[in-house]
């Protein structure tokens, strides 16, 4: 039984870090649903309490945009941030309120909220996120995150 | 003292103006919303990003206006207005003259009260090709 469900736990975590998702012809799936499906991706990342596979969704050259602090290129402020949600057992659902892909398909804009909840740190909050995205060999990555906290 | 509450309408109305002040060609507009501080980073499809300060791109924008003959659409579409006591954030997304024809543009303002006004402390600038169902 404890087999089986590390079998799945397992079948879960390469689910949530496969790459695009492919039709019966090989052929890509649409945007749309390859976004939504990168959406689903952080979600259960977070889930799993997992900052790696969180990072395997951004650009290593990703523009970091917090409020109150300078803008930052790289991985190392969104690693310090989602280590210390994985660490500290956090919960963050992302939730896709409007989904912009360009005609041509090179590039993506996505608008959520965001609901954070961190019981050791005594958080409950809510609040929004902007993600640039383009096209990657594998299927999309973020290139720009803006997120915003509310007052909670 | 108290704080005073503020709404996301009145933020949401400090846009509102600023979009229509500036497409009926009243830059002095700029002078008043801009935070002497403010930074403008621009995200252009091609990857490349630019910084710009308050007179930089002040500037920008009246030598746009100038060049499409000092007056520019005004649709917005909001998709998040938000205000924690002093500070307050909105993304929404624009296209006109400006932009072109063939792109969009979503912004991320923030805005600072100070001096008894709302103030556009940092303006991300998203420039993105034509989306057909925005």
């Amino acid at each position: 039984m404890m087999y089986f469900e590390n079998s799945l736990k397992t079948l879960a975590a390469v689910m949530a870090i496969a790459g695009p998702i492919l039709a019966a012809d090989g052929v890509r799936a649409d945007p749309v649903t390859e976004l939504e499906r990168l959406n689903d991706r952080f979600n259960e990342a977070v889930a799993n309490h997992d900052a790696g596979a969180i990072l395997s969704l951004y650009a290593d050259d990703t523009i970091w945009i917090e409020q109150g602090k300078p803008a930052s290129q790289g991985l190392d402020e969104p690693r310090k941030l989602f280590e210390f949600v994985t660490a500290n057992k956090g919960e963050v659902t992302h939730s896709i309120d409007t989904l912009f892909v360009s005609d041509d398909g090179t590039l993506a804009v996505m608008i959520g909220s965001v609901v954070a909840r961190m019981e050791s740190v005594g958080m409950d909050a809510t609040g929004t996120y902007l993600y640039v995205l383009k096209p990657s060999e594998d299927g999309w990555e973020v290139v720009t995150d803006m997120w915003h906290q509310h007052a909670e | 003292m108290t704080t005073p509450d503020h709404s996301t309408g009145e933020v949401k109305a400090v846009i509102q103006r600023l979009i229509e002040s500036v497409a009926d060609n009243n830059t002095a507009i700029l002078d008043e919303l801009y935070h002497d501080d403010m930074q403008v980073i621009m995200l252009s499809p091609g990857d490349e990003v630019s910084v710009s300060g308050k007179a930089e791109f002040r500037d920008m924008i009246r030598s746009a206006l100038e060049a499409n003959g000092g007056t520019i659409g005004t649709w917005a579409r909001f998709h998040h207005v938000s205000v924690d006591g002093d500070r307050a954030h909105v993304l929404l997304s624009r296209q006109n003259e400006l932009t072109g024809p063939d792109m969009q543009i979503t912004l991320g303002i923030d805005l600072a009260r100070e001096q008894d006004r709302w103030q556009i402390t940092r303006e991300v600038i998203v420039t993105r090709p034509r989306t057909t169902a925005a």
